[in-house]
């Protein structure tokens, strides 16, 4: 009897899973649209719902309703299969974020690792949505995509390893518990920067959204979809935001750190990455984007010897601390 | 970094100040008194019924840069029978107005009309007067 | 052994151009301008510019319409900056009529053209930020663009086209209430592009997507007859309005910025700072406004002498030109208008070369054209 205990277990966190990042993407849209109108002396939505709560619901059906159109030349699968792939990644890692102190779909050693084997496949969604599509624009952002994100995943990793030096673990649940005496925030503050801004490049945010900049290349690598693909590609970028912001809270911030409570973690947890992500929303409002040769110079030659020298740094730190609280 | 940060500290500002905006078809803005919109044609009470000011000399007609205004003359009086102004084709340079020695054009400020046919465009002499509008009372000597 | 000697180094592989046509359908290209670019990776090694998309034949319309007539239709020139027009148009033909202009309707198209320019200004302000990628200085600059607007329309009766100033003064005096809010404008326009400028102009990604792009030196400026804030950002302080005072310009005292390099930075910061000496001219005119009437009387068909004239005035994007010639009848028998934007794309191809896709969007930005002028 227990076999189906656990099936209906599953069954039930996946239920769970997948209607909290449809109501995060949601209200991640909503939040953006109103804070960049609020900070651009308008507002934002304000005709469906009190204060326009349910324009996204409204954006996403309309959505739904479009016609299915498919381009004459196209490369059937590539074109087809981009739009699944890009959320498939996002889908996965909502197994491993911990949510309070005991509130994990999924439990495992290397939570950390796992995490960022999966986040690096949504990149290939991209080159496929760019190559796929039968046009130029979409090549050149495809291309310039593909170039982004490999570059910025080395960075990304590495500015992580200053924290794992320092909890001891990969166990992201661990992770938060090492923090109880000081967020990592303090010591690691250059790996907290370094995270954030390899982070912005990675989900193809200003200042680094040059795939699709729609001032030269008109949407870039999206510019074949319509209809619901098109809201594929643009929910997973914003389920994507808050998986990164969730995992700067979990490392650096402290996740649900003063509350034990699950309640309470939870809603502070949010808290947290909700203020990481307004903060990214106000600096999505403000920089204009960089050139594709700036920024790649930028990823390999700052921030990649930085967050060398970040490890660097923290080994040599955690070694010799330890050593005086052996003698 | 200076200026990344003046910038941010400009949106923040930004963020708690009070929007700019006015809520179209509820508020709409102000036009001043000379803000470009339909021609009205003024009336006068010289009798017991009000009459158009306008004599149809065709000034207007022949001094228009779009060639939109149609006027023809009554058989004895001088009062226009047919005066049409086509407003697709009219491009608001008030030259119309300028250029009428008897003062018998006027500005409003209405810029708000659709329709879904194109004859609505064509305006006559009575949706020109504007009927309730306010009349000219005036006596000539 | 592993010293291979090669024959064919990379240099000599054949190389094929990506065409890709940046169409006439484009955020970014102010209005519908179309070119089609050869590029080689990121990089373009040449552009064919395709233009008049928005021709709508204004130099033969000219021909069968009076000078009144035609009046209205040359504020549909440039019209980011339609007073401008107007005032050249009319000084034009006053100089061949030999009509002279009262003291007082001199101020008021003075204030009327300056306010006018810095609403231009205001949307070059704007669609930089576009080009660069940032959407938050276009939204600024528009809702102070609404200011200015709400003062021309109480001036001049219209908030992008306006047929207002005439042959021989200007059509209406000021009304009641216009100086008053004219002195808030003026107080508060200050404080609005200081916000403006920290926000994006000393931001260290706009400076870098910036700074030495699109460099045209002082003499191939000229070479290309460029003019207005184009030329002045290599280096050239010419502007008619010192160089050939009209309308009672060599009255108001205002400066003129240049920027060193003729890079798009510097045509950035020169199109900025004259938004101020805009605003210190509108100050001037409207502290010391004459009284007097407004217009002198014309005859009611405007007939001009026999003979040609060219009068130019410094424009929004720089010189704008009249080039009349009449057969004494009442309508112009040739019309030509010299536009600046026109001049401008021309060396587009010249400037381009080599530069990104990501740059040809900016430097296009800063040249600061519009396809009303290019194509008429």
């Amino acid at each position: 009897m227990i076999w189906w205990q656990v099936l209906l277990w599953a069954l039930l966190k996946l239920v769970i899973a997948v209607g909290f990042i449809f109501i995060t993407a949601l209200v991640l849209i909503y939040m953006l649209r109103k804070v960049m109108g609020h900070m651009q002396y308008r507002m934002g939505p304000r005709h469906h719902g009190p204060h326009g709560v349910f324009q996204t619901i409204f954006d996403a059906v309309k959505l739904l309703g479009k016609e299915n159109i498919i381009p004459r030349d196209v490369d059937k699968w590539p074109y087809l299969w981009a739009p699944v792939i890009v959320f498939v990644p996002s889908l996965t890692i909502f197994a491993f974020l911990p949510f309070a102190e005991n509130i994990v779909a999924t439990n495992i050693e290397i939570s950390l690792f796992f995490v960022f084997a999966i986040l690096g496949i949504s990149s290939i969604s991209l080159i496929m949505a760019g190559w796929g599509s039968n046009n130029k624009y979409a090549l050149l952002g495809g291309l310039r995509s593909a170039a982004q994100m490999m570059s910025y995943e080395i960075p990304l990793i590495l500015s992580t390893v200053g924290v794992v030096i320092m909890a001891g673990s990969m166990n992201l649940t661990e992770i938060v518990r090492a923090q109880q005496n000081i967020y990592y925030i303090v010591p690691q503050a250059l790996g907290f920067f370094i995270f954030m801004t390899s982070a912005l490049a990675e989900l193809n945010h200003t200042p680094f959204d040059i795939p699709e900049a729609e001032s030269e290349i008109v949407a870039g690598f999206n510019i074949e979809y319509s209809g619901f693909r098109f809201a594929s590609f643009f929910l997973a970028e914003f389920v994507n935001l808050f998986i990164v912001c969730a995992l700067a809270t979990l490392l650096f911030l402290g996740g649900w750190h003063p509350f034990t409570n699950p309640v309470y973690g939870v809603l502070f947890f949010l808290f947290k990455t909700y203020i990481l992500i307004f903060i990214t929303m106000w600096i999505r409002s403000t920089f204009p984007r960089f050139r594709i040769d700036q920024f790649m110079n930028f990823g390999w030659k700052v921030l990649l010897p930085l967050s060398l020298a970040n490890i660097f740094v923290t080994g040599a730190v955690v070694l010799i601390v330890d050593n005086i609280r052996g003698l | 970094m200076i200026g990344l940060l003046k910038g941010l500290k400009t949106t923040l500002k930004a963020f708690f100040t009070k929007p700019v905006t006015v809520i179209y078809p509820y508020r709409k803005m102000e036009v001043a008194p000379r803000g470009q919109g339909l021609i009205r044609l003024r009336m006068k009470q010289v009798g017991a019924d009000p009459e158009y000011k306008c004599v149809a000399c065709g000034i207007c007609a022949k001094n228009c840069p779009q060639q939109c205004i149609t006027v023809k003359k009554k058989q004895d009086e001088k009062q226009p029978e047919v005066y049409q102004v086509d407003y697709s084709m009219c491009i608001f340079c008030r030259i119309c107005i300028d250029s009428c020695p008897f003062d018998a054009l006027e500005q409003t400020q209405e810029y708000e009309w659709v329709s879904e046919t194109r004859e609505y465009f064509t305006r006559d002499k009575e949706d020109l007067a504007m009927s309730g509008a306010i009349e000219e009372v005036e006596e000539k000597e | 052994m592993f010293t291979q000697e090669f024959e064919n180094t990379v240099e000599d592989l054949p190389k094929d151009y990506m065409e890709v046509n940046f169409g006439p359908h484009h955020p970014s290209t102010h209005g519908v301008f179309r070119f089609i670019a050869r590029v080689d990776g990121e990089r373009i090694a040449g552009i064919e510019p395709v233009v008049g998309y928005l021709h709508r034949g204004v130099e033969k319309m000219a021909e069968s319409r009076t000078y009144i007539q035609f009046k209205p239709l040359v504020d549909r020139l440039d019209y980011t900056g339609a007073l401008i027009n107007e005032l050249c148009y009319c000084q034009a033909l006053e100089k061949m009529a030999g009509i002279e202009v009262p003291a007082r309707a001199q101020a008021i198209r003075v204030i009327a053209a300056e306010l006018n320019r810095i609403c231009a200004h205001l949307i070059f302000y704007g669609a930089m930020g576009l080009e660069a990628g940032a959407f938050t200085p276009f939204l600024f600059g528009f809702a102070e663009r609404e200011k200015a607007f709400q003062l021309l329309e109480m001036l001049a009766g219209g908030r992008l086209t306006f047929n207002y100033i005439t042959v021989g003064g200007v059509r209406k005096d000021i009304p009641e209430d216009f100086m008053k809010d004219l002195d808030r404008f003026i107080s508060t326009f200050p404080k609005r592009l200081k916000v403006f400028e920290d926000l994006f102009t000393g931001n260290e990604i706009f400076k870098s997507r910036t700074r030495g792009i699109g460099v045209i030196s002082r003499e191939d400026a000229f070479d290309w007859a460029m003019s207005g804030p184009t030329l002045r950002g290599s280096g050239a302080r010419f502007d008619i309005r010192k160089a050939e005072p009209y309308s009672g310009y060599d009255k108001y005292d205002f400066d003129i910025p240049a920027g060193e390099n003729g890079d798009v930075y510097d045509r950035y910061l020169v199109r900025m700072e004259e938004m101020r000496q805009s605003l210190r001219i509108v100050e001037q005119a409207a502290g010391g406004l004459p009284p007097g009437d407004i217009q002198v009387k014309v005859p009611k068909v405007l007939k001009l002498p026999e003979g040609e004239l060219y009068y130019r005035n410094e424009g929004t994007k720089g010189e704008i030109g009249f080039y009349i010639i009449s057969d004494g009848g009442k309508t112009p028998y040739r019309m030509k208008i010299r536009t600046p934007s026109f001049s401008h794309l021309s060396a587009l191809d010249y400037v381009l070369k080599g530069a990104y896709i990501a740059d040809a969007i900016v430097i296009l930005g800063s040249f600061d054209t519009v396809m009303g002028s290019v194509d008429r």
